[in-house]
């Protein structure tokens, strides 16, 4: 798998350990305000994390598409089954390398849960990831996919109250740090990044249909005397 | 140079084609109409002035579409920057031509995704306000959201270039996008990518913001030339093919000389804007507010009057206070003049009265021996008028005092876009002592200027024009502009700026007023009535009205909330929930306590807030629920006219209800629908006097109160005492 996300996408290998490492910058704030810190961190966990995951799982097969390379790919394996593997390998790197910060966080800048921003990160990356996806897909454009990412992010981001007005507390991507943000508590995160994670997959899921429907070379692998 | 611009203009086209063709050029185009469509308030568009439906999209397409144009930069910018796109490289063109042409392509691509929400606003512009909304547009896009898109795709292209690797380019620049815009991460302190909040207006366009405006986009269309410049230095250092020697000296001495020019007006503008920034930007104490007017002592004058001449082309301002003083032999006159006046010469008669200035003060100083009977002191003064962010009328208004409401403290604003005066204002140097005369000279004012004044003689020649108030002035006194529409609604004039109003919403927001004033004029305004024709200005930067019965002038504010509320409200078969008959409502509560606070009664102006009319009343008790009583029902029996009898009946009805502690849903859309129940008694015993003494005494004892108590609230039994006085019956 190591080898498959470095090899379709090279730029995994130094964006996501060069984003935790501008995670650390954080270490250097000095103030003492624990709600502050927090806030800082559900900021960096939420909003920053998932935007560098999204950017890097829209090219794991469309980058090959635009550079013509894909058709080789097709004739070698599932296309979905590839897909699903380098996604998988994206997010176990970037969870890798977020609990890595997230651990550093806990014993020198401020004592959070793990998990809990763990949980937070990732289903915030997956509903990127699939919303992207599904729209590169069908617009069979990796730049479709930006757009459509960076709009909810920025959405959620710079429009935040009216974001979440529209979107309820269920479907808003940075429902932790907005609560931390807006003092309005943070009690429903759990259900907001389960609904997150739900959105994501079944996301995700179409995505995967829609490759199938691409893979116009696997049918003839066995008379090409290729695997299945 | 004829290849290099063959080059540049080729590689632009071939750019644009190339992106063109993508389906995601058009899902930008489809985003960008989406964030034009979000920006602008749907509900109110028949009320929105042209140029806020430009500046509202302006800057939603600026603050928004700025992180989407770097996805399309960075396609653009980097798709030839790859291991196999040397040989491209190596070929014989010139790199920089190239580089400058992938960017003008790159802009023609955000223009061409910016088409379809274009070709919409303009046909909003077009069908409200016609050509000249389509040109406000063309405007105020070119002035807002070009330099900003300009900007971020040029430092988008240099930092493409440094890095060259897009995926990483797309997320530095759009972190840094987001969070210049989310989390005010402002390095540069240059309020961003676009100026936000900006004050724009139909009539003076920036105003007061104006230069600052035109730093702030100079400093972004500069630091783009810079980026530019620096992507240049980055290729012709990266590039793998060199050019030749010659050509590469030439270029670089071009370079050379042009960045050290850019970078000189980038500190240049930098420091201008910054400095102008902090000046308009300053933040009010409580104690700044009170300086001046509230403190001002006037007792000591015997005559105060003031001879002003104003250069319309620039609103330069020269300035004589003539004022005669009752003797002491030593005085403190504070005084309160704008900060951008000066005092340029004191003369004093008797010559003996030594004076000087102390801050805002002047101190006088008399021998014993040579005291007289009173002291002419004549000011001389100059400048502009300076105005601060926080007196605007809408924005960066701090929550320091309810008073600091009511002001719109320097009292006028002078420019070659709009000239208009109200009496109260720093703008002379004691605007709380009573101006016994005044003679404004205006000078420079250009031939289709029209005009709007209360003066009660005017001697005008081309381009010079005298008025003079010989007693007291009014509120209001006058208000002139170049681009004043006039428009005639029966005998009465309504003087507003261009793609203001459409036609249909003029008669239906302004006709009531004029309705309402007559009505004042015939029942209320005893001394000194109007001629019988009205006529109403529309001024910029005031939050509330000036009204001047005498002549039938009244000063309404450019940013209106009345016509919101009508818009807000929701159309209802009632007719106490009917939004046309409601907004009749308002305008006479409205305007009853302007005529209220016309002349010098009232201690402090008139206020009005949003939501509900707050009254600022030397109230003796219970806050000024006498007064606020009187004035709502005076307010619905002037208004019968237009909003009919049955309306009348139905409000009564309602306060009947509500002075027995019933709560009805039905009032919220009514101007006294949060006040409490004792009002609701009063209006209701006002009713009963109503209708046992009959109108003529009614009016008559509105009259007298506020003749005799002005602002002052009675209390109840006090009112009962007065009423019984004026018309025979007794208050129940």
């Amino acid at each position: 798998m190591w080898h498959e996300i470095t090899v379709a996408s090279p730029t995994t290998r130094w964006l996501l350990p060069l984003l935790a490492s501008g995670g650390l910058l954080l270490l250097a704030d000095t103030q003492s305000d624990n709600l502050m810190r927090y806030e800082h961190v559900a900021a960096f966990v939420e909003i920053v994390i998932p935007l560098g995951v999204m950017f890097l799982s829209n090219g794991l097969i469309l980058r090959e598409r635009d550079e013509n390379t894909l058709v080789f790919v097709a004739v070698r394996t599932s296309l979905t089954a590839l897909w699903l593997r380098r996604l998988g390998a994206l997010l176990l790197a970037s969870t890798l390398w977020l609990s890595i910060l997230l651990t550093i966080y806990h014993l020198f800048y401020f004592p959070l849960s793990i998990s809990q921003m763990l949980f937070a990160s990732i289903s915030v990356s997956l509903a990127l990831v699939g919303v992207s996806n599904v729209v590169a897909l069908i617009l069979k454009e990796m730049n479709a996919g930006y757009l459509s990412g960076i709009f909810i992010w920025a959405i959620c981001l710079i429009a935040d109250r009216f974001a979440f007005d529209v979107l309820g507390p269920q479907l808003y991507l940075f429902y932790l740090w907005f609560s931390i943000r807006e003092g309005i508590g943070t009690e429903a995160w759990f259900l907001n990044k389960l609904a997150l994670t739900g959105m994501g997959i079944i996301f995700i899921l179409i995505s995967s249909l829609l490759l199938r429907s691409t893979e116009r070379f696997l049918q003839d692998r066995e008379s090409l005397g290729l695997p299945r | 140079m004829t290849r290099h611009f063959q080059t540049l203009i080729k590689t632009a086209y071939i750019e644009w084609k190339n992106q063109v063709r993508q389906r995601s050029t058009w899902m930008l185009a489809g985003l960008f109409f989406l964030i034009g469509w979000l920006s602008v308030d749907r509900q109110s568009l028949s009320l929105l002035s042209a140029v806020s439906i430009a500046k509202s999209t302006a800057e939603g397409l600026g603050g928004f579409g700025s992180v989407f144009a770097v996805v399309c930069g960075v396609a653009g910018f980097l798709r030839e920057f790859r291991p196999t796109y040397d040989f491209f490289w190596s070929r014989t063109f010139s790199a920089y031509s190239y580089i400058v042409g992938k960017y003008l392509g790159v802009c023609m691509v955000i223009s061409t995704a910016l088409l379809p929400v274009g070709l919409w606003v303009t046909v909003v512009e077009g069908a409200r306000h016609g050509f000249r909304g389509i040109v406000t547009q063309v405007q105020v896009w070119a002035f807002i959201l070009a330099p900003t898109f300009l900007s971020v795709l040029s430092a988008t292209l240099l930092i493409g270039l440094i890095i060259r690797r897009s995926l990483l380019v797309s997320l530095v620049m759009v972190l840094i996008t987001g969070g210049v815009l989310a989390l005010s991460l402002d390095i540069t302190h240059l309020s961003g990518f676009a100026p936000y909040s900006i004050y724009l207006s139909s009539l003076i366009g920036y105003g007061p913001d104006g230069r600052l405006v035109e730093l702030h986009r100079v400093f972004y269309l500069f630091f783009s030339v810079c980026n530019l410049l620096g992507g240049l230095l980055v290729v012709s250092f990266t590039s793998p093919r060199l050019e030749g020697k010659k050509e590469q000296r030439c270029h670089r001495v071009a370079w050379g000389v042009l960045l050290v020019v850019v970078l000189a007006v980038i500190f240049y503008v930098g420091t201008n804007f910054q400095r102008e920034s902090d000046a308009i930007s300053v933040e009010p104490t409580l104690a700044s507010y009170q300086r001046g007017w509230l403190m001002q002592d006037c007792s000591k004058f015997r005559s105060y009057r003031v001879e002003l001449s104003i250069d319309h082309e620039t609103g330069y301002l020269e300035g004589k206070a003539y004022i005669e003083l009752n003797q002491e032999p030593s005085s403190r006159l504070p005084f309160d003049l704008n900060e951008g006046l000066q005092i340029t010469k004191i003369a004093v008669s008797p010559q003996d009265v030594a004076v000087e200035v102390d801050q805002n003060t002047l101190l006088f100083e008399t021998a014993e021996q040579s005291i007289s009977q009173s002291i002419s002191v004549t000011l001389e003064y100059r400048g502009t008028l300076q105005i601060p962010r926080y007196l605007y009328d809408r924005l960066f208004r701090p929550e320091i005092d309810p008073v600091v409401e009511t002001y719109f403290w320097p009292g006028g604003y002078g420019d070659g876009k709009a000239v208009f005066l109200t009496r109260d204002g720093n703008w002379h140097p004691f605007p709380g002592c009573s101006l016994d005369a005044l003679k404004i000279e205006l000078k420079e004012v250009p031939s289709h200027s029209r005009m709007v004044h209360t003066a009660d003689n005017v001697v005008s020649s081309p381009s010079h024009i005298t008025l003079m108030w010989e007693r007291r002035p009014p509120l209001a006194l006058l208000s002139t502009s170049p681009h004043y529409q006039a428009t005639r609604l029966g005998k009465n004039t309504l003087l507003m700026p261009s793609a203001y109003i459409s036609y249909n919403d003029q008669e239906r927001f302004f006709a009531p007023y004029f309705v309402l004033m007559q009505q004042i004029d015939i029942y209320l305004q005893q001394e000194r009535p109007s001629n019988g024709s009205f006529q109403i200005a529309i001024i910029p930067l005031i939050r509330h009205g000036k009204y001047d019965p005498s002549s039938g002038t009244l000063f309404l504010p450019e940013t209106d909330y009345l016509p919101m509320r009508y818009r807000g409200l929701s159309y209802s078969d009632e007719q106490i929930n009917s939004p046309d008959l409601l907004y009749r409502r308002w305008v006479a509560e409205r305007l009853i306590r302007l005529w209220w606070c016309s002349d010098d009664i009232c201690t402090v102006p008139q206020v009005a807030s949003d939501s509900s009319f707050n009254w600022l009343s030397d109230a003796k008790e219970g806050g000024g629920t006498v007064l606020n009583a009187l004035l709502f029902y005076t307010a619905l029996r002037l208004s019968e006219p237009l909003v009919g009898p049955e309306f009348v009946t139905e409000e009564m009805n309602l306060h009947y209800r509500m002075a027995s502690g019933e709560t009805w849903a039905e009032s919220a859309g009514l101007p006294w629908a949060f006040y409490p129940t004792d009002i609701h008694q009063l209006m209701v015993s006002l009713d009963k006097v109503w209708e046992e003494a009959g109108a003529q005494s009614f009016w008559r004892l509105v009259q007298a109160y506020h003749r005799s108590y002005g602002n002052m609230s009675l209390s109840v039994e006090e009112f009962s005492h007065f009423v019984k006085q004026m018309t025979g019956t007794t208050l129940p």
